[in-house]
């Protein structure tokens, strides 16, 4: 059997096991992701997002078998970008970050909403969001945090 | 005046520009050189300046010509009075949008009456320059009728003109955002990033199921548990099939201690007795290496049961693990002088705490003997207590970690007590380390939650007060006692409410039955009991014809009151103002009055109010004779200080909130301050992380600490200070089997406004506004504390609205998943505030108090009394919680609809 050979966090590379394994498994146990946490494991908290090909998707529902050629960006690659850095400093000034645990998904889906609209209202802010459970902040912060990331950080996304 | 950090007239003309017009003209008259050097600064080209120097002597009107004189070429202007600070720019967009051509006068309306601004065809001008008549402009309109178009709005701005010092000081609370209010706030409230900021926010913090070995190295075997698959029965023989090398099985049989699991009472066993008592319960554990392996080997295990009948109906449970009672006053006399008795029956729902991190915990047995166990937790000493037990070992053959923390709200203040014991008895017989962490499903079947309730209150009324209350309090507590003894103790303290009632009587049960154990959940008791005292006060003021609010506001407890248990309110009591400062936030007396009237479209509004405490720190003597706290700080030769303490952080912020009271006292920069996640090892027993008292209690320990390290500092030296607990001086003592003195030190005071709107086709509840007002004394950091109270009061909305669950009738829990147990979502209730108002109390630090439950407790309460009101309280008398769609749905079909 061939590997499966795709991108993660700009690095290219070759998944020698099963293909109906779980990409969120895969991404933590096999290449030490461990940013991608597991909430629920049936695509309802979006603790595990990464972004396949640019695109949000909550990695427990991703087989192995469908990344082939994919390029797959998680927090351990995201967190070195000059968009990171406009978003955990935006999440910082509001405290927007408690148990932390949805943190990871939840700046990568800000991520997946700014880069299709660097200019969001909050309706669009709370609607992108909406996949990503957080228990702990009421999401107030995390909403403020995203639109000041968006008004502040002028031209990157 | 200052308004949102500038001049009212400031925010006038930016209300318009910001949003829809070019240019504005602003006719000045009083104190005109002031106003139009700062405007005129301010907008250059954009405002036209006008003066109407007999202001004084003319009507508007004259100032509205001079307006239009100096009216640039234009299709149609709005007229904005200057002390109309706040109107929405949706307003002027939605004015504009009616626009057709024609020659129009264009109102908004709220409520069927016209507003400012109207949008007027500049084709008006010559008529209103020479319209002299008495009435203002009003009069010139009603020779207009047929041009006019009105726009209702939803825009509370219109009714905001500043004639008074009054209504403008009831516009600054409204408008202001909380952040302005406190932008000059004492600096230890002053927010900070938080010290865990960006290894959280990196994704590099290590959650327990995050480490890839132990910390010596060796492979982590994983841990699964073997869950009774009935509620009741013997277990006659567990079959376990032929195990590969490296696997185990592990059962009661290998405990080495005793077989119990210290919580407040042990009868919760490590791994089951002879019989099981609830689905779920924890039969053994498989343990191994690989995962799969583990599962499969869990799937093949045949355990044989003599199933007994079980007990699953609180209506009809016998078994009280705990009973309780108390009052005060004459009730038979009361009652007998009554001029109205009311009876009535609450019952709430389970609540599961959904953290986004399932419980979890690792033990590793170490070269010296050791057990090291660590993982998912709020009470690092309580789990250090319950493993020496089970081990049979001193307090030195045990210690334990808090790993960073997904969440607890309660949940993991005990069950980590359970699951850490049965891990370790795990590592214990493998001699390896082993770690097991729940998937969602077994965290949402088989961990602690809120105990649901069955409340009877019964109320004597005469003269229109209300003279007794009779409250008979039910909790499930499920299959095993755990935490309810204490959770039970906090509902009942609370059960007559933050009323003057001078006859109280209170019975409380927590009754076996054989479901998952309930435990703690942030609000302890608390949301069970104020939601049947408020839903109570409502519906009595209802049947005495009286507003629910006057009603409620008339009873208020204040200071030197009597508390339920005898005791005293020692501090001011900020309820009525904290009311006052909801209303003006968000209109509640205006709409809950407006709502009150028939309604019968689709779409129906009600306003619901809950006024509440929740008593800071531990119930009765706790903290004084069983918790003695315990805090130190270490300071090391090169100047840095570390906070010793047991108490972790699960979201809420103490390794931020810690360090900045003792680099606060010790002026120092926050950075060299710090403190770790708690290793008992390492750490006095400050007390665990619960009943909102680590920053209140344990805060003021590190704050005396630090003035004690501050006056014996030398540089260059290690040193080392401690405090312990001293109980308050005025504090009346509590006997507990009495339930007679100061149950609580302090009391955080709460009120919260909830506005919805139903549909009465779908039954579905959007929530307009939810205002949460929440004296927690003086917030230790802005930011940290309000994001405690907004996600503590979005949790108490879901616990009113959506988040059902309950067991089958075998005692299966139903609601096993996030797609049936439905958490709220960014969407759900995007109109959330929650307001801070400072009562300082001056036994904790800079007058901090309890935070962290009392957001949730009042939600239930308010949420269903807006529901009620929006299907009309007549036809409607809603008294349980969560109320649902489905129960919408259900009320409306008694109406026939």
């Amino acid at each position: 059997m061939d590997a499966i050979k795709f991108i993660l966090n700009g690095k290219e590379v070759a998944y020698e096991g099963s293909a109906a394994d779980r990409l969120l498994d895969v991404l933590r146990d096999c290449y030490n992701c461990k940013s991608v946490k597991c909430g629920c494991k049936e695509g309802e908290c979006g603790a595990c997002s990464v972004l396949i090909d640019g695109t949000l998707i909550n990695s427990c529902c991703v087989a192995m078998g469908a990344v082939e050629g994919a390029s797959i960006l998680t927090m351990e690659g995201y967190r070195e970008t000059a968009r990171f850095a406009a978003l955990s400093r935006a999440f910082g000034e509001l405290s927007a970050v408690q148990c932390g645990f949805c943190i990871p998904g939840m700046v990568l889906a800000a991520e997946s909403v700014l880069a299709k609209n660097p200019h969001p209202s909050e309706d669009e802010i709370r609607e992108g969001l909406s996949g990503n459970l957080c228990r702990c902040t009421g999401y107030n912060a995390i909403v403020n945090a995203v639109n000041n990331a968006a008004k502040e950080a002028n031209g990157l996304w | 005046m200052p308004l949102r950090g500038r001049t009212l007239i400031e925010n006038t003309v930016d209300s318009v520009l910001d949003s829809v017009a070019d240019s504005a003209v602003v006719v000045t008259g009083y104190r005109a050189d002031e106003v139009e050097s700062l405007l005129q600064g301010h907008y250059g080209e954009k405002v036209l300046l006008v003066r109407n120097n007999a202001y004084a002597a003319t009507d508007m009107l004259e100032s509205i010509r001079t307006g239009c004189r100096a009216m640039p070429a234009c299709d149609a202007f709005f007229l904005l009075p200057g002390d109309m600070p706040v109107i929405r720019e949706e307003t002027f967009r939605a004015l504009l949008a009616r626009r057709d051509g024609q020659k129009r006068i264009i109102f908004p309306t709220l409520e069927g009456y016209r507003k400012h601004p109207p949008l007027i065809d500049s084709r008006f001008i010559p008529e209103i320059l020479s319209f002299f008549s008495e009435g203002g402009l009003r009069s010139l309109w009603r020779l207009h009728e047929s041009e006019i178009i009105e726009v209702p709005v939803d825009d509370a701005g219109v009714w905001v003109d500043l004639d008074t010092q009054a209504q403008y000081k009831q516009c600054k609370t409204k408008y202001e955002s909380e952040q302005e209010v406190f932008a000059n706030m004492e600096k230890i409230s002053q927010s900070v990033v938080k010290k865990d900021h960006a290894p959280k926010i990196e994704g590099r913090s290590v959650y327990v199921g995050d480490y890839v070995a132990a910390k010596d190295g060796r492979p982590i075997l994983t841990g699964k548990l073997l869950h009774a698959k009935v509620a009741r029965a013997k277990v006659l023989s567990v079959e376990v099939p032929a195990l590969p090398e490296g696997y185990f099985y592990v059962d009661a049989k290998d405990v080495p201690g005793d077989n119990n699991v210290n919580i407040v009472l042990d009868d919760t066993p490590v791994y089951c007795r002879e019989t099981v008592e609830y689905i779920g319960e924890p039969i053994g554990m498989v343990v191994g290496p690989d995962e799969k392996e583990v599962q499969r080997i869990l799937n093949e295990i045949k355990v044989e049961y003599e199933e007994l009948e079980p007990v699953l109906d609180l209506r009809t449970a016998k078994q009280a693990f705990f009973d309780y009672e108390f009052g005060h006053g004459d009730m038979e006399k009361a009652f007998a002088e009554a001029d109205k008795v009311y009876e009535e029956e609450f019952e709430t729902g389970y609540q599961d705490q959904t953290y986004l991190e399932t419980q979890g915990m690792m033990a590793e047995p170490e070269a010296d003997g050791r057990m090291f166990v660590h993982g998912s937790s709020q009470c690092a000493y309580y789990i250090h207590g319950a493993v020496m037990r089970v081990l049979g070992c001193g307090p030195t053959g045990v210690h334990v970690l808090q790993d960073v923390t997904g969440g607890g709200f309660g949940g993991k203040e005990a069950f980590p007590s359970i699951l850490g014991s049965q891990v370790a008895v795990a590592a214990h017989k493998a001699k390896a380390p082993v770690r097991c962490v729940f998937d969602r499903r077994e965290d949402l079947e088989y961990t602690s939650k809120r105990h649901p309730s069955l409340c009877r209150y019964k109320m004597a009324v005469k003269d229109g007060r209300v003279t007794a209350v009779d409250c008979d309090v039910i909790f499930n507590a499920g299959a095993y006692s755990t935490l309810s003894a204490v959770v039970l103790q906090r509902g009942i303290i609370a059960a007559p409410g933050v009323y003057n009632i001078p006859n109280v009587h209170v019975r409380g049960r927590a009754l076996k039955t054989n479901t998952t154990p309930c435990g703690a959940y942030r609000g302890f008791g608390g949301p069970q009991t104020f939601f049947a005292i408020e839903r109570m006060m409502d519906h009595v003021a209802q049947d005495l014809g009286v507003d629910e609010i006057a009603f409620k506001e008339a009873h208020l407890v204040k200071q030197g009151d009597m508390t339920s248990t005898q005791g005293k309110y020692h501090f001011p009591v900020p309820l009525q103002a904290m009311i006052d400062e909801v209303d003006a936030k968000c209109d509640l007396k205006r709409k809950h009055e407006e709502y009150k009237k028939p309604q019968t479209g689709r779409y129906r509004r009600g306003m619901g109010l809950s006024v509440y405490f929740h008593g800071a720190g531990f119930t009765g003597s706790g903290e004084r004779d069983l918790i003695k706290a315990v805090a130190k700080l270490r300071k090391y030769a090169d100047g840095t200080v570390e906070v010793l303490a047991s108490n972790g952080d699960i979201g809420q912020g103490v390794r931020t909130t810690f360090p900045k009271i003792v680099a606060h006292e010790l002026n120092l920069p926050l950075d060299k301050v710090y403190y770790n996640h708690p290793d008992t090892a390492r750490v006095p027993d400050s007390g665990p992380t619960v009943a909102s008292r680590s920053l209140m209690v344990v805060g003021e320990l590190l704050r005396r600490a630090a003035i004690k390290l501050r006056t014996i500092w030398v540089d260059g030296e290690e040193q080392e200070v401690e405090e312990h607990f001293k109980e308050p001086d005025f504090m009346i003592p509590f006997y507990l089997d009495k339930f007679q003195g100061d149950a609580y030190p302090t009391y955080a005071w709460a009120v919260n406004a909830i506005e919805v709107e139903v549909d009465t086709c779908t039954g579905l509840a959007k929530v307009l506004n939810a205002v949460g007002n929440f004296d927690v004394g003086t917030p230790i950091d802005y930011n940290i504390v309000v994001g405690q109270m907004e996600g503590g009061f979005l949790q108490g909305i879901g616990h009113a609205s959506i988040e059902k669950m309950d067991y089958d009738a075998k005692g299966r829990i139903r609601n096993n998943s996030f797609s049936d147990y439905l958490i709220p979502t960014t969407k759900d209730v995007p109109n959330l505030t929650a307001m801070l108002h400072v009562e300082k109390y001056p036994d904790g630090p800079y007058g901090a108090k309890g935070a962290g439950e009392v957001p949730l407790v009042g939600a239930t309460s308010a949420y269903v009394a807006a529901i009620e009101q929006a299907l009309g309280k007549d036809k409607h008398q809603l008294n349980h919680a969560p109320f649902t769609a489905e129960d919408t749905m259900k009320e409306l079909l008694k109406e026939g609809n």
